[in-house]
């Protein structure tokens, strides 16, 4: 009567977004600085991604990158071009990255990235009628799913007297 | 709904998820979620339901409801979710919801119930309030995906425990 339900993830995805003070993932649980909000302003956008831990850079080429380095590179992944990763990993190769200008640029992309976001999100919580009319729609196509899947479970449950 | 959506790999093409009205939205949120569900949207027929009713387990207080959900909904159709494509609603709003969740209580048994690690977390976070909603979570969960006779939910593995509920329920009818 029923599909059996699945876990369905696409599979190039469960994408894991790690927090900015280098320790687990972004979550609203854990380190609020850490984590980057899709209603956080361009400043704190900017003072939060400053924050991220780094160190005093590598010594020698092609050195592995300590997680929280890691980290910064996966966010940038994210949300910067390709090749702008691609000049960050040369100079991070070659022993010449400075991370304050890694992170200015992260947090300029971020910016870019969350700022339509929001702003949008904004003008759309102010509109309360338009709100109304996306929850009534919604609920109209919900209910139409559920009363045709409620008559069958009343049936199954023997809930039927004529 | 649309028409040219294609069926997912079973035959079936229908997909639900539910999006918790607690708090905002943050950047592991969006590229954990939301992103999928906009890339879903256009390919399968999708539910995605504010789960209000499952906060009421846990947030007895609902003073902050109305506005936790407007920014929900705003959040998630600025990020692209589609309430032309996808049915985007409020579990409070589709009262089917309830009773599906009172008949999936007579076949959900208490001390199974109490296994599962969700509520053992729950239990511990809200020792105050180890409500029967708290208990029933799973099976509120199960009824969220019955409804819609859904084969597809895109969560993560810590949800299966509650995916197996929703197998073996569907199996009683």
């Amino acid at each position: 009567m029923f599909p059996e339900p699945h876990a369905f993830n696409y599979g190039d995805e469960l994408v894991k977004v790690p927090s900015l003070d280098g320790a687990g993932k972004m979550s609203k649980s854990e380190n609020q600085y850490a984590t980057l909000y899709l209603s956080d302003d361009d400043e704190l956008i900017r003072k939060k991604v400053m924050k991220a831990k780094t160190d005093s850079g590598p010594t020698e080429p092609n050195t592995p990158k300590p997680d929280y380095i890691e980290n910064i590179f996966a966010l940038m992944k994210l949300v910067s071009a390709d090749d702008v990763i691609k000049k960050f990993e040369e100079d991070y190769n070659n022993c010449n990255i400075r991370y304050g200008d890694l992170k200015k640029q992260l947090g300029e992309d971020m910016v870019s990235f969350i700022a339509p976001i929001r702003e949008k999100a904004d003008a759309i919580r102010n509109n309360e009628q338009y709100l109304k009319e996306v929850m009534e729609k919604g609920a109209e196509k919900a209910r139409k799913s559920a009363k045709a899947t409620m008559e069958l479970v009343r049936e199954a449950m023997g809930l039927n007297y004529y | 709904m649309e028409t040219n959506k294609k069926n997912l790999p079973d035959g079936s093409q229908v997909v639900m998820s539910g999006i918790r009205p607690t708090g905002f939205l943050h950047l592991g949120n969006y590229f954990g979620a939301v992103k999928n569900y906009v890339r879903l949207q256009n390919e399968f027929e999708c539910y995605f339901m504010v789960a209000d009713l499952h906060s009421l387990t846990t947030h007895p207080d609902t003073k902050e409801l109305k506005t936790n959900v407007h920014r929900v909904l705003s959040e998630n159709i600025a990020c692209g979710l589609d309430p032309d494509k996808a049915a985007l609603y409020c579990q409070s709003h589709v009262y089917e919801t309830s009773e599906l969740y009172l008949y999936l209580n007579m076949l959900a048994y208490k001390g199974e119930l109490e296994k599962t690690v969700t509520f053992k977390d729950k239990v511990r976070q809200h020792e105050n309030n180890v409500n029967a909603g708290l208990l029933t979570y799973p099976v509120l969960q199960t009824a969220d995906i019955i409804l819609h006779r859904a084969s597809y939910v895109p969560v993560g593995k810590d949800q299966e425990q509650h995916l197996e509920m929703a197998r073996q329920f569907r199996q009683s009818f």
